[in-house]
């Protein structure tokens, strides 16, 4: 099985997934992590709580919030765990994409690839796009 | 060949573009509207909404039905969008070979009743959807795909 995982400073995981769920529908495979939410809990017992949850045959892909962020920082400490996949810059596109394509391209390495190239396009100065009209399509 | 005619007032947004045409494999995207071809800013919003490698052509109704009937869109999976029940059942009768509609979302009016969650249909809107099921069309409402499949006519 393959599972993605929010990760963020804060609630803009758990946001993050109900944004999610709002467009793709309920998901099963997704789970969140609000690090700094309580002061006695930190974020290493936080992953590894997660890791606990993976079997031997699974694949983590893990989104966090920001790169350099302490986070981030913390799961790149776990990717000596070939199961893991670390991908910093959680964005709406972006996670759409993985969500919904995540049980149709089995290449992990692809399926990740192709939803940072296509997200990546999706962040953008709208006032330009007005300007510049592009060709109508046909059959 | 024709994945799906979906009816959502929204026509293309976030909710079709993504999970749709990845749920459903599809190459290709029909916006059939008799406004947007001539309201260039909708026209543009539209365009910017497309997802990455899919084809989208925006036609009005009567375009879209001649388009289907030449068999240019043969060669295509492909994904129709409508905006309401009525031009749903405009190009349904015109080229039967279309044998499933989702009704999506249909925002509340005056005089229409709450079917499902979003989907609010006026008397004569239940009319053509009885109409297209007579007609052995399968009208089903969901939002989304992962959603349960509900059979319209069983809700009126």
């Amino acid at each position: 099985m393959r599972y993605l995982l929010f990760a963020s400073h804060g609630r803009l995981a758990e946001g993050m997934l109900h944004s999610v769920e709002m467009i793709t529908g309920k998901q099963e495979s997704v789970w969140t992590m609000g690090a700094y939410l309580e002061e006695k809990v930190d974020i290493k017992s936080q992953i590894n709580a997660c890791l606990r949850r993976l079997m031997d045959e699974d694949e983590l892909i893990v989104v966090t919030d920001i790169f350099g962020g302490s986070v981030n920082n913390e799961f790149m400490n776990v990717l000596d765990d070939k199961r893991i996949h670390l991908i910093a810059g959680l964005n709406l596109a972006m996670v759409i994409e993985l969500v919904t394509m995540n049980n149709r391209e089995k290449d992990t390495v692809k399926l990740i690839k192709s939803a940072l190239n296509n997200s990546k396009s999706s962040m953008r100065y709208c006032n330009l796009d007005l300007k510049c009209d592009t060709d109508d399509e046909e059959f | 060949m024709i994945k799906l005619l979906r009816v959502d007032h929204r026509l293309l947004h976030g909710q079709v573009a993504f999970s749709w045409t990845n749920n459903l494999g599809v190459d290709s995207i029909l916006i059939a509207n008799d406004d947007v071809p001539v309201n260039a800013l909708r026209k543009t919003t539209i365009k910017l909404a497309k997802p990455q490698g899919i084809k989208l052509v925006i036609k009005n109704i009567d375009d879209s039905i001649a388009a289907l009937k030449s068999g240019a869109t043969d060669k295509y999976k492909l994904f129709i969008v409508v905006e309401s029940v009525a031009d749903a059942e405009r190009i349904v009768s015109a080229y039967p070979e279309i044998k499933q509609v989702n009704l999506g979302g249909i925002k509340a009016k005056e005089g229409a009743r709450n079917i499902s969650k979003a989907v609010n249909l006026l008397p004569e809107e239940e009319e053509l959807v009885k109409k297209m099921a007579a007609q052995g069309v399968e009208v089903e409402i969901r939002q989304v795909p992962s959603d349960k499949k509900v059979i319209a006519q069983n809700v009126l």
